[in-house]
């Protein structure tokens, strides 16, 4: 069986042209690595339209068969919305010169792309880890000793989050054999208490950012280039929330985890001061929705969740434009030195509204679409309490990521910096992204055609859900203008706020701090006492006990009067003499003759 | 990136946002918008029948179709987002989990 065989339904994978790509542009240098960072989404776009839905590719390998590649609807759109995300993100990163940089994104988006349609986990567990390594690229590739270390904890979020997998994967092959390699439906094993399937779910959950294991999405966004986040908002989590949808479709527990994290991030991102670090808050909300729909699991939930991870990429991926944007004019994201950019950023301006209407769901923007299908989910279904957070969360992630970012980058107090208009290709990205903002919010069918059961039945149109959508946005907007005119919203403060972090990042300092402290007073202590201490003793014991034995042995036979050498004098050479090893014939003869007497008596004995 | 000719000059135009009286203005709109959202909704709900979100049994099925309740939540929601967010920063002049910039840098 040891043959390397494959089937093909399709003609090549889906990731081919990405990763062709990607492969170029490790070679090509200056405008020639741009356009194919353009032309390998494009051409990977066409090919995932002729796709048939069925259609599977398999892979025979060490005995091992190998289902790399599974069509279904679920994995086209995926599939459709990576390489649209991966379009944008190139045309934005055009200016780029980093072959690194370049390369890595496209091999990243590639790894995507493998992840939405990956047949089994054995595929899945490959494009997992290729993730993994190719997206941190976009952090170090801002080559300060901030972005370096941020990287490396970010690896270890992320590799860990790969070994997780594979440990889960394995269990479960050990456990149930070659069938539990199949992307079936993890729900009801993982509620009957199977290890492999907890830690299946675990390892996705440091993908999507479950509370607890988000801090590498605050860390590693915001110390990431300019261009980094655009990339990196558009996969990592989304690879996670498709996989999610694939395998614990209804589990209760998600509900819980979506909950508490569409609630938490809303409150660090007011007091935030990095305006990316905002946005990274507000995205680990909105996956919160995405995370109670499929926790819910309804056929119309699930679709909710698919639809919001589409809306989301799109729109998120505008405003860290948006963000990234600033950065690259004025070098600076941190909302209190940033303010009054509107007046030389005009179009910048326009296009990040764009994106805030769109996260906050006004009706006519593409969140509103399909975040409303989610909350009307969680109330038919009878989730009264995530029913009130996910409201709360919608007049939340508005009220920071709606208002918030645009009016402290770009009005709020005049920061003086009158920086230039983003160059054009970021312009023309973020333009396509506010078009496509708006297109999915007047046509959400488009959208909602696409997805596995075409959220059957859903209207978003209706006059109740306009009004209290508006009534609620409205109403939140008005909280921030009085509370900013009466003073008492939050200033922005040059600061950082402890989140999970702490714990590795402090306490972790302080229990290397104390295993520094103690192991090494241990070590001290042993090495006082068995390198200076015994060994001392025995060193002395070897240079000096026979002498002192000799002394003891000599003492009798000098007060009886049998030896000289009782006076001082005496003592001095005789001790003299055995240290040396030198005694006249006569004493060496008695002592012999002692020893032997000795020995005797103790063989009688 | 960021160079002394970005910052402002002296002579530069002054922007219609700039007058604090069309900030006003603008204020002003808005307070007229969050009214006439609420008239719409006192109007649609005594007119017409509008669909509950929640189900019929459920506790809160009552005072979610009164007018104005999403208002009113969003308000008060965000308003106690905002005053936890300022205990989260700090209480009574103490940090609670607000540092300083380089506080991971230490």
């Amino acid at each position: 069986m040891n043959v390397l065989a494959s089937t093909l339904d399709i003609g090549a994978h889906p990731a081919t042209a990405l990763l062709l790509g990607g492969l170029a542009t490790v070679f090509l240098r200056g405008r020639f690595a741009s356009i194919v960072l353009i032309l390998a989404p494009l051409f990977g776009l066409g090919y995932v339209a002729t796709l048939d839905v069925g259609a599977s590719s398999t892979l025979h390998l060490f005995g091992y068969e190998i289902l790399g590649v599974v069509v279904d609807q679920q994995a086209k759109l995926f599939g459709y919305l990576f390489h649209i995300a991966a379009l944008v993100a190139g045309i934005y990163s055009f200016h780029l010169r980093d072959p690194w940089q370049i390369s890595m994104s496209l091999l990243y988006a590639a790894t995507a792309v493998g992840v939405a349609f990956a047949g089994d986990m054995l595929s899945l567990f490959l494009w997992w880890e290729g993730l993994a390594i190719t997206s941190v690229f976009q952090i170090w590739g801002r080559r300060t000793k901030q972005a370096e270390e941020a990287g490396f904890r970010y690896l270890f979020f992320h590799v860990s989050s790969g070994l997780l997998l594979l440990a889960g994967i394995l269990l479960r092959y050990h456990g149930h054999g070659p069938e539990s390699l199949s992307l079936a439906p993890l729900t009801d094993a993982l509620e009957g208490g199977d290890l492999g399937a907890l830690l299946i779910l675990l390892a996705i959950g440091i993908k999507a950012a479950f509370p607890g294991l988000h801090v590498w999405l605050k860390d590693g966004y915001a110390e990431a280039t300019h261009s980094g986040p655009v990339w990196l908002c558009a996969f990592t989590t989304k690879c996670a929330v498709c996989m999610l949808a694939r395998l614990f479709p209804g589990a209760e527990v998600l509900i819980t985890i979506g909950g508490v994290m569409a609630m938490f991030p809303i409150f660090y991102a007011v007091i935030e001061n990095d305006l990316r670090r905002v946005l990274c808050y507000s995205k680990i909300n909105q996956i919160g929705f995405m995370v109670v729909g499929i926790g819910i699991g309804t056929d119309l939930a699930i679709d909710g969740a698919i639809a919001h991870a589409f809306t989301h990429v799109i729109y998120k991926g505008l405003l860290f434009m948006s963000m990234g944007a600033v950065l690259f004019r004025t070098g600076e994201i941190r909302g209190s030195h940033l303010g009054g950019l509107y007046k030389t950023m005009p179009w910048t301006t326009g296009f990040c509204i764009v994106g805030a209407a769109s996260i906050s769901a006004f009706p006519l923007f593409s969140g509103f679409v399909s975040k409303s299908i989610i909350i009307t989910e969680a109330a038919r279904n009878g989730h009264l309490l995530v029913w009130l957070c996910l409201l709360f969360a919608s007049a939340g992630v508005f009220h920071h990521a709606g208002i918030k970012i645009p009016f402290f980058a770009f009005f709020a107090h005049d920061s003086g910096r009158r920086p230039k208009e983003a160059p054009i290709n970021m312009l023309i990205a973020m333009g396509i992204s506010s078009i496509l903002c708006i297109f999915l919010g007047c046509n959400p069918q488009w959208l909602y055609d696409l997805l596995p059961n075409g959220a059957a039945g859903y209207h978003p149109y209706d006059a109740t859900h306009v009004i209290t959508q508006l009534e609620i946005l409205l109403f939140s907007a008005l909280a921030f203008t009085l509370l900013n005119l009466w003073g008492k919203y939050p200033p922005e403060l040059p600061s950082v706020n402890l989140d999970a972090d702490w714990i590795y990042r402090k306490l972790g300092r302080g229990f290397l701090a104390f295993g520094e402290g103690f192991w090494n007073g241990l070590n001290d202590r042993a090495h006082a006492f068995f390198v200076m201490e015994i060994t001392d003793r025995v060193c002395l014991f070897l240079k000096k006990g026979h002498v002192h034995v000799m002394k003891l042995l000599h003492r009798p036979f000098v007060v009886v009067g049998l030896l000289d050498g009782g006076g001082a004098k005496g003592q001095a050479d005789f001790v003299k003499r055995t240290s040396l090893g030198v005694h006249p014939v006569g004493w060496t003869a008695l002592f012999c003759m002692l020893f032997f007497l000795g020995f005797l008596l103790l063989i009688f004995i | 990136m960021s160079n002394p000719s970005d910052h402002k000059n002296t002579e530069e135009e002054s922007r219609w946002l700039d007058s604090t009286e069309n900030v006003r203005k603008v204020i002003r709109w808005f307070y007229g918008l969050c009214v006439l959202i609420i008239l719409a909704d006192l109007i649609f709900s005594l007119g017409w029948h509008k669909h509950a979100a929640l189900a019929e049994e459920s506790s809160l099925h009552a005072i979610e179709t009164l007018p104005a309740f999403y208002g009113i939540y969003g308000f008060f929601a965000c308003v106690g987002l905002v005053y936890v967010s300022k205990v989260m920063r700090g209480w009574k002049g103490k940090n609670a989990l607000m540092r300083s910039e380089n506080y991971w840098e230490k």
